[in-house]
C-alpha cells in the first residue's frame, strides 16, 4: 500500500475536532449554568468524545486517544447511571474538554511530552475519582498510571546522559530513527520508545521552522564537494542537509556553541559514506515531506466557512428571487408599453445575474464523494491490522458531487457502518477459509445519483447479521417485546440493529461494540433527510444503502394545480406527462384502483385531490392529466387538474417549525410571498408517514 | 432554568375572555395573509406562513380550545406571532389585540379545575387586574412539540382527544 500522508487526515481530523469541540463546549457551559443534564444531552456528549477518540486515534495522534478515552469512559458511566450528574461534574468536564484541546494542540506541534501528558492525565483521573462512588477501580488506574508516570520523571535524566553518547554515534541515530517513530505513534503505552522520543520530536520541531534560505546555505556550508550536483537541488542533499541542520541545533541545545562546531566539522566526513547517506534519507525524506506538507496545508488558499453562512448567502438569494419575481408580476400591471419593455429588459438582465450568483453558491457547497471516500483507505487499513484481517477496500462514484452540508453528517454514519462491518461483518482469515471464501474479505463502497437522490452503498462479504441474535439482544434490552419478535419479518430484525444500545458484540473493543453507533447512523442520516436500509444475508454478508437527497437547498420543480391549490412536483421525479385516453384507464378489482396502461406497462394512478383533501374539479382521469412518476418501489401516476410553470424554488423545511405532512417533502417561498408545498412523490402512499 | 421571565403582557381576546402570554414570546404582529392548507391537518391547524423567511404554521386557538368553531378569517383577523422556548415560529390567530399589563408572574392565582374554556394544564395561572381577569397561557406547554405533531393529524381519535381535554 501507498505511503499514506498522515498530515492531509490529520488536517481533516483538526477541522472536525473544532466543530466538536465547539458543540461540547456549548453543551458543557449550558449544562453548568442550568446544573442539571438529562439523559440525551449526556448521550450526544458522549457521542461527541467517542467521535474525537475514534478519529484521532486513526490519525496517530495516541496520547490525545487515550485522554480522550478516559473522558468517554467517565461520561460512559454518567451515561449508565452509575453516577449521577452533579453541577460540578460540568465544571471538570469543561477543564477535561480544555486539556484535551491543549494535548491536541502539543501532540500536533510536536512538543507534547510523556511526562507531561501523564502528569495532566493524572490529575485529570483524581479530580474524576472523587466523584466516583466506586472509588477502588480508578485507584487502580490511577496506580498504574503512577507506574508508568515514573518512567516519565526518570526519562530526563537518561536523556541527558543519553545525548553525549548519541551525538557520536550519528549515523546509527539516524537508522533508529523510523522505528522509534512508528513505534511512538502506533503505540504509545508502551515505555521502550521513550528514550528515542525527544530526538525525534526537536528534529521534527525545529525542521518546520528552517526557511529555504537556511537549507541552501546550509548545504554550501557543508556539501561544498557536492559542486556537481549544483543548481537543481537534489531532494536528498537538501532533506540531509535539513536534518543536519536541525540536528545541529539540537545538540546545541545542549551543550552550546563548542559541540556545535565540533558535529559540523565532523558531520562532511559521514556525508562521505555512502552507507549513512542512503540511510538518513531514508528516514528523514517522509518525515520532512509530511511535515512540509503540513506547514503548506495550513497557509493554502482556501478559508474554512462555517455552512451557516452559506445557507444564510442561499436564503438571501432566496429572498431576491422572491423580490424579483414579484417585480416581475408588477410590471404585467403597468400600462405604459415604453416602460414596461424597458423595465423588462433590465429585470430580466437582474433575473441572469440572480441565476448566476445562486449557481456559485451553489457550487461552493458541492464537493466531489472523494471528500468522503478518501477519510477510508486509512482507518480500514489500521483497523484490519489491529483485527488481524485482510481487507480489500474498493470504492465507486468519487467524482458524483454531493452538497458539503451533507459531508459533515454523512461521514461519521459511514465511518461507524464500516467499522462495524470490519469488526463484526467480515470474519477472520481462517473462518473465512473454513466457509470457503476467500482469506480477503471485500469492501465496497459505492455513490451514485438515481432518482433525483445520492445512493451510497457500503457492501461487505462477511458474515452477516446474525438475526437471531439481533433480536434476542432486543427482547433482552426491551427494545422489542416478545410479541413483536415473533411477528417481525427478517427486514425488521435486521433494522433493530439500528436501535440505541443494541450491540451484539461480546467484547468491547475501541473499534465498536460499545452500542453507540449503530443509532447514531440512523439519526444522523434521518437528520439528513435520507433513509439507510440493510440487507443482510447470513453467511454471505450485509449491504447498508443510504438514499439521500442531492441537496438540501435547490429543487428544480414544475407548479401543478390540483383543483384549486397548487403543488410543486420535483422536475426530478418526473418521468412523463400525458392527457390519457379513457380506453387508457383501467380498473383492478373494485372499483376504487385505478391503473393506466402505458405501452407495456401499468401504472397505478394516484388522485391528488383525494390524498391532499381538495375538491375536484374533475372527477374523470380522461378530464385531466396524468404524471408519470418514480414513487419508492414503482412508477405511479399523479392525477391533476393543470400544469403551471417551471421555476426553481428555494427548499425550506416543513418541519423547522411544524411537522412533516403526508405526501409534503418541504415547502417554498412563492414569488407572492405564500408558501407553496413540495410533493415527495417517494412517501406519498406511505399511509404511516 | 435560571431564566428571567419577562414580566409584560400582551393581552388579546378569544371569544369573550381576555388572555394573556409573555410579550418575550411575541415576535410579530400581523393580519392574516394568504395561507397555505396543510392537507393533513386538523381543522386548527390553519396552514403555514412565510414568516420572515421561514415557513410557521398557523394555529387557530379558538378552534384547537373549542371556544369558536367556525370562525370567519378576514383581512383585519389578527396573527401573533411567537418564538417558542425550542426557537419554533408558530402564528396563533386571535381575535383582537388588547393591550399590555404588567403582571408579576410569580402571584399568579392557580387556575381553577373548571370554568375556563381551557384546561388548566395549559395555563400558567390567572392574574387578576382590577376587576379584569387574565387568564395566562403557557404558550409553551399548549404548542409542544411532541402534542403538537400528534395532535395536529386529521383523524376521528385526535378529534376525540381534542374535545375530551377541552
Amino acid at each position: 500500500m501507498a505511503v499514506f500522508d498522515i498530515n492531509k487526515y490529520r488536517q481533516m481530523f483538526l477541522e472536525e475536532a473544532e466543530d466538536i469541540f465547539e458543540t461540547i463546549d456549548t453543551i458543557l457551559l449550558e449544562a453548568e449554568e442550568s446544573g442539571d443534564m438529562d439523559n440525551e444531552t449526556v448521550n450526544s456528549l458522549f457521542r461527541s468524545v467517542h467521535t474525537l477518540k475514534g478519529n484521532s486515534a486513526s490519525v496517530e495522534l495516541a496520547m490525545f486517544a487515550a485522554l480522550a478515552h478516559e473522558l468517554e469512559f467517565f461520561m460512559d458511566r454518567l451515561r449508565n447511571g452509575e453516577l449521577a450528574f452533579e453541577e460540578s461534574m460540568a465544571e471538570l468536564l469543561i477543564e477535561g474538554i480544555d486539556t484535551l484541546k491543549q494535548i491536541l494542540e502539543m501532540e500536533l506541534s510536536g512538543e507534547l511530552e510523556e511526562s507531561f501528558f501523564h502528569t495532566t492525565k493524572m490529575s485529570l483521573l483524581q479530580k474524576i475519582e472523587s466523584f466516583s462512588e466506586d472509588t477502588q477501580e480508578v485507584a487502580a488506574l490511577i496506580l498504574l498510571e503512577e507506574e508508568k508516570d515514573d518512567f516519565g520523571l526518570l526519562m530526563p535524566i537518561d536523556d541527558d546522559k543519553g545525548f553525549g553518547p548519541i551525538s557520536g554515534e550519528f549515523s546509527d541515530k539516524a537508522e533508529e530513527m523510523p522505528e522509534s517513530m512508528e513505534e511512538y505513534f502506533g503505540l504509545f503505552d508502551d515505555e521502550a520508545p521513550q528514550r528515542e522520543l525527544p530526538p525525534f520530536e526537536d528534529v521534527f520541531g525545529l525542521f518546520d521552522d528552517l526557511e529555504e534560505i537556511t537549507m541552501q546555505e546550509a548545504k554550501e556550508e557543508m556539501f561544498g564537494f557536492f559542486d556537481e550536483t549544483e543548481e537543481p537541488l537534489s531532494p536528498v542533499a537538501t532533506v540531509s542537509a535539513d536534518v543536519e541542520e536541525s540536528d545541529d541545533d539540537h545538540f546545541g541545545f545542549f551543550m552550546e556553541i563548542e559541540p556545535q562546531q565540533k558535529v559540523k566539522v565532523s558531520l562532511p566526513e559521514k556525508r562521505s559514506e555512502p552507507k549513512s547517506k542512503e540511510a538518513l534519507p531514508e528516514a528523514a525524506v517522509d518525515e520532512s515531506k509530511v511535515a512540509k506538507k503540513f506547514k503548506a496545508d495550513t497557509t493554502s488558499n482556501s478559508i474554512r466557512v462555517d455552512l451557516s453562512k452559506i445557507d444564510g448567502l442561499m436564503n438571501n438569494i432566496g429572498e431576491l428571487v422572491i423580490a424579483h419575481s414579484m417585480l416581475s408580476q408588477y410590471i404585467y400591471t403597468m400600462e405604459d408599453q415604453k416602460t414596461k419593455s424597458d423595465l423588462g429588459e433590465r429585470l430580466e438582465l437582474i433575473d441572469r445575474h440572480i441565476r448566476e450568483l445562486q449557481e456559485s453558491v451553489m457550487s461552493v457547497r458541492m464537493v466531489p464523494m472523494e471528500t468522503v471516500f478518501s477519510k477510508f483507505p486509512k482507518v480500514i487499513r489500521d483497523t484490519a491490522k489491529k483485527l488481524d484481517k485482510k481487507i480489500d477496500f474498493r470504492s465507486f462514484g468519487e467524482s458524483v458531487e454531493i452538497d458539503k452540508a451533507m459531508i459533515e453528517g454523512l461521514t461519521d454514519p459511514l465511518m461507524h457502518i464500516v467499522r462495524n462491518g470490519l469488526d463484526h461483518g467480515i470474519e477472520s482469515p481462517e473462518r473465512r477459509r473454513k466457509a470457503g471464501k476467500p482469506e480477503t474479505g471485500t469492501l465496497m463502497m459505492s455513490a451514485e445519483q438515481a432518482n433525483g437522490q445520492m445512493i451510497i452503498k457500503i457492501q461487505d462479504d462477511g458474515g452477516g447479521i446474525n438475526l437471531a441474535k439481533v433480536t434476542a439482544k432486543a427482547l433482552e434490552n426491551g427494545v422489542i417485546d416478545e410479541h413483536q419478535a415473533y411477528s417481525m419479518s427478517e427486514e425488521e430484525k435486521a433494522m433493530l440493529i439500528f436501535a440505541p444500545g443494541l450491540s451484539t458484540a461480546d467484547a468491547v473493543t475501541d473499534i465498536s461494540g460499545r452500542g453507540v453507533g449503530m443509532d447514531v447512523v440512523m439519526s444522523n442520516i434521518k437528520k439528513l433527510g435520507g433513509i439507510v436500509k440493510v440487507d443482510t444475508e447470513e453467511g454471505y454478508g450485509s449491504t447498508f444503502t443510504i438514499a439521500l437527497p442531492l441537496t438540501l437547498a435547490i429543487l428544480d420543480g414544475l407548479n401543478i394545480r390540483v383543483g384549486a391549490e397548487q403543488f410543486i412536483l420535483p422536475l426530478s421525479a418526473i418521468i412523463e406527462s400525458i392527457k390519457p385516453e379513457e380506453e387508457m384507464i383501467k380498473q383492478i378489482g373494485d372499483t376504487q384502483s385505478e391503473v393506466l396502461m402505458l405501452r407495456n406497462e401499468f401504472i397505478p394512478v394516484v388522485r391528488l385531490h383525494t390524498i391532499f383533501n381538495v375538491e375536484y374539479e374533475h372527477q374523470k382521469l380522461s378530464e385531466g392529466l396524468l404524471i408519470v412518476v418514480r414513487s419508492a418501489a414503482q412508477k405511479i401516476a399523479l392525477f391533476v387538474d393543470e400544469f403551471m410553470n417551471q421555476q426553481q424554488f428555494v427548499i425550506k423545511p416543513l418541519d423547522r417549525n411544524f411537522r412533516n405532512a403526508r405526501g409534503i417533502g418541504g415547502a417554498t417561498v412563492r414569488g407572492d410571498g405564500t408558501i407553496g408545498l413540495i410533493i415527495d412523490t417517494m412517501n406519498i402512499l406511505d399511509k404511516n408517514y | 432554568m435560571s431564566i428571567i421571565e419577562s414580566n409584560q403582557l400582551l393581552t388579546f381576546k378569544l371569544g369573550n375572555e381576555t388572555y394573556g402570554i409573555q410579550i418575550s414570546k411575541v415576535r410579530e404582529i400581523l393580519t392574516y395573509p394568504t395561507v397555505t392548507p396543510i392537507p393533513d391537518a386538523s381543522r386548527w391547524v390553519k396552514g403555514v406562513i412565510n414568516l420572515r423567511g421561514e415557513v410557521a404554521p398557523v394555529i387557530d386557538l379558538r378552534v384547537r380550545f373549542n371556544i369558536n368553531n367556525d370562525p370567519i378569517y378576514t383581512n383585519r383577523t389578527i396573527i401573533i406571532a411567537v418564538k417558542t422556548q425550542d426557537a419554533r415560529m408558530i402564528g396563533l390567530v386571535v381575535d383582537e389585540v388588547s393591550d399590555m399589563e404588567n403582571a408579576e408572574l410569580d402571584r399568579l392565582y392557580p387556575a381553577p379545575d373548571m370554568g375556563t374554556s381551557i384546561a388548566p394544564e395549559y395555563l400558567k395561572g390567572l392574574f387578576k387586574k382590577e376587576d379584569k381577569m387574565i387568564v395566562i397561557l403557557d404558550i409553551d406547554r399548549i404548542l409542544d412539540k411532541e402534542e403538537m405533531q400528534k395532535l395536529s393529524r386529521q383523524s376521528p381519535e385526535t378529534m376525540h382527544v381534542l374535545s375530551a381535554s377541552a
